[in-house]
């Protein structure tokens, strides 16, 4: 029994993507993992939910993306959340080394935490 | 008083009346023990007598006097002078006239006295005329010393860039120096004058303004401030005013002291010196930023190749996850390789500030870039226009310049839009001291509100299922800025790009 029913992994590296399901699929973090790559797709995708449905338990999110990047994703989640019943937890998932990006999220209550790349076991095992 | 001096006459033969002569001894004594020198002359101006304080005058005694020439003692500079006292005097009966001159002591030094000379030759009981000397030698002293300060600090006053206004306490103009005079016409449009009120001076607007100034002076204050203007060959000065409150003997402020000085050249510096400083900041932030942003980009594929040894199923090395493992750790490998080398490239450029410059024609780093192009342009059905008559000729580092035409054919080339074949237009023309080049295409465009502070930032990528590393436009503008150029963009989403890219004109 997997501790999360689903994922939504937004992140462009495709070993990244790659590991991280892997990863949380091993530790039984989640029974399923969705991956976009970049925050655009993201937002397409979850904009695709239906009115008053339940969004991803869990978001994992990359900074630097193309198109459409971890900032940009925020934002315009800020504008499609009313459609859902419950909100997800946002983990940045990042190797970051920047102090201004630390600062930026404390702007989005959404973000729970920063997650250094790569992701471990532990990180996982510390998200309850 | 001159009764008595009548009797010391040796010629005299009337006997005195007693009450007269008690009346004479007590003259007598008042001008023996006068500091002045009474002397009395014939009418050829030959002492006749002398009062004792000549000794202390001149050095010599009342009896050495007697016989000499009124004017033999005389400084040969002053003697026309006195000359012409005397035959005023000796035309003139009853009046006094006073002068001031230099006489030769007994020991030969020149002394400054006033006389004051009486012909009182046809009063009866006199017959002679009079003369009362007094030594001003000390006041001369004094006068000279006075006159020569006042002409050093005149001097100093008038021969200082510095102007200077003194006003009183009802703001009039008490004096002012040379440079104020030469100033005020450009400050107030008026020559000062002294004796005016400086609100007289002063635009109307500006008085409540400077009555606020003046008051807080009048409080004690010292204030400065800074004006600007243009003179007629439209120079723009710059000038600090400072106002002063002056003190009298009371310790009451009893007017205002105004010195002003041009300051241009000063705070033409200063802004360069702001400048350069704001310019370093910037760079050191660029760099801050640099070092952020690969220390991230070299941490992706560490943390990647981290995280595919950890999942390697070492009790099974035959698990078929495994193969797949080892295939991404070699591209995570490759990845880093490839990461560590483009930083490289990059610091190449960033730190390479003295970059040889040659005589470099637009036309012919077009001709270069166009070849390794062509096949790609040619597959697309594009078309490159150019245009270089108005300037083709730049000074600028050959290998730069035909870096920065490829990168932005190629971009132009890339984010070409799916509906139409692209064309790209390449312009060259001068502003003010640089030269610019226009690439214009018919691409993709952008929604610079969204990206605009991003376009040209390391590893920023801004098109999904394009293959690009976020490098191009990094790579460019430092290029372009390393070399003292700037870059400009204008986009609107499905019409076009257009990149301006300034490069500084060499004198």
């Amino acid at each position: 029994m997997a501790k999360f029913t689903d994922v939504l992994l937004v992140e462009d590296d495709p070993i990244t993507v790659m590991v991280c399901d892997r990863v949380i699929k091993m530790t039984l973090f989640a029974e399923k993992v969705k991956s976009c790559e970049n925050g655009k797709i993201a937002i397409d995708y979850l904009s695709g939910f239906e009115e008053g449905s339940e969004p991803p338990q869990i978001i994992f999110l990359d900074i630097n993306m193309p198109v459409m990047n971890g900032w940009d994703f925020l934002e315009e989640f800020e504008k499609i959340r009313s459609r859902f019943t419950s909100l997800p937890r946002i983990y940045l998932l990042s190797s970051t080394v920047d102090p201004e990006d630390y600062k930026k999220a404390k702007n989005f209550s959404l973000v729970e935490d920063f997650i250094s790349k790569p992701l471990s076991k532990e990180a996982l095992q510390n998200i309850n | 008083m001159v009764n008595a001096l009548a009797d010391s006459r040796p010629s005299d033969n009337i006997p005195p009346h007693p009450a007269i002569a008690e009346k004479e001894d007590f003259f007598k004594l008042l001008v023996n023990n006068s500091s002045s020198v009474y002397l009395l002359t014939d009418a050829a101006l030959v002492f006749t007598y002398s009062s004792a304080a000549v000794k202390d005058l001149l050095g010599y005694t009342p009896e050495e006097i007697l016989g000499m020439n009124s004017v033999e003692l005389v400084h040969p500079l002053d003697k026309e002078h006195v000359k012409n006292m005397l035959s005023a005097s000796i035309s003139e009966p009853n009046k006094t006239f006073v002068c001031e001159y230099r006489v030769r002591d007994k020991q030969g030094t020149y002394v400054w006295i006033e006389n004051s000379v009486c012909n009182l030759l046809e009063s009866s009981g006199i017959n002679a005329i009079v003369m009362n000397i007094k030594n001003i030698q000390s006041k001369k002293f004094a006068d000279e010393a006075l006159m020569q300060a006042e002409q050093r600090l005149s001097l100093l006053l008038n021969n200082t860039a510095e102007s200077f206004i003194l006003l009183n306490s009802r703001l009039r103009i008490v004096t002012y120096n040379k440079a104020a005079q030469e100033q005020s016409p450009f400050f107030y449009g008026r020559p000062l004058q002294s004796a005016i009120s400086v609100l007289d001076l002063i635009n109307k607007d500006e008085i409540p303004d400077y009555l606020n100034l003046f008051e807080q002076v009048f409080k004690g204050q010292e204030i400065e401030r800074e004006s600007n203007f243009v003179d007629l060959k439209e120079n723009a000065h710059i000038y600090s005013h400072t106002f002063r409150p002056i003190m009298n003997n009371e310790d009451d402020i009893d007017g205002v002291f105004i010195t002003s000085k041009e300051i241009t050249e000063k705070k033409k510096i200063e802004n360069e010196q702001q400048a350069l400083t704001e310019e370093l900041v910037k760079n050191n932030q660029d760099l801050q930023q640099f070092s952020f942003i690969t220390s991230h980009n070299l941490r992706t594929p560490v943390a990647n190749l981290l995280s595919l040894l950890s999942l390697y199923n070492k009790e099974n090395p035959l698990d078929e996850f495994n193969q797949l493992l080892i295939e991404k750790s070699e591209q995570a490998a490759q990845q880093l390789n490839q990461t560590l080398s483009d930083l490289l490239n990059l610091l190449v450029i960033k730190s390479a500030s003295n970059i040889d410059r040659e005589p470099i024609s637009f036309t012919d780093v077009f001709i270069m870039v166009k070849k390794n192009i062509d096949s790609l342009l040619q597959q697309q059905k594009g078309v490159i226009y150019t245009d270089f008559s108005i300037i083709d000729q730049i000074q600028y580092n050959r290998i730069h310049l035909e870096s920065i035409f490829l990168n932005m054919l190629s971009n132009a080339i890339r984010y070409r839009s799916p509906d139409r074949n692209p064309v790209i237009k390449i312009c060259s023309y001068k502003t003010d001291n640089w030269a610019v080049v226009e690439f214009v295409d018919n691409g993709l465009g952008m929604d610079l509100d969204r990206y605009g502070d991003r376009l040209f930032g390391l590893y920023q990528r801004f098109h999904g299922n394009i293959d690009g590393k976020g490098l191009g436009l990094y790579m460019t503008r430092s290029q372009i800025t390393a070399m003292g150029g700037k870059i400009e963009v204008e986009s609107e989403p499905g019409v076009g790009t257009r990149f301006k890219v300034y490069f500084k004109l060499q004198q």
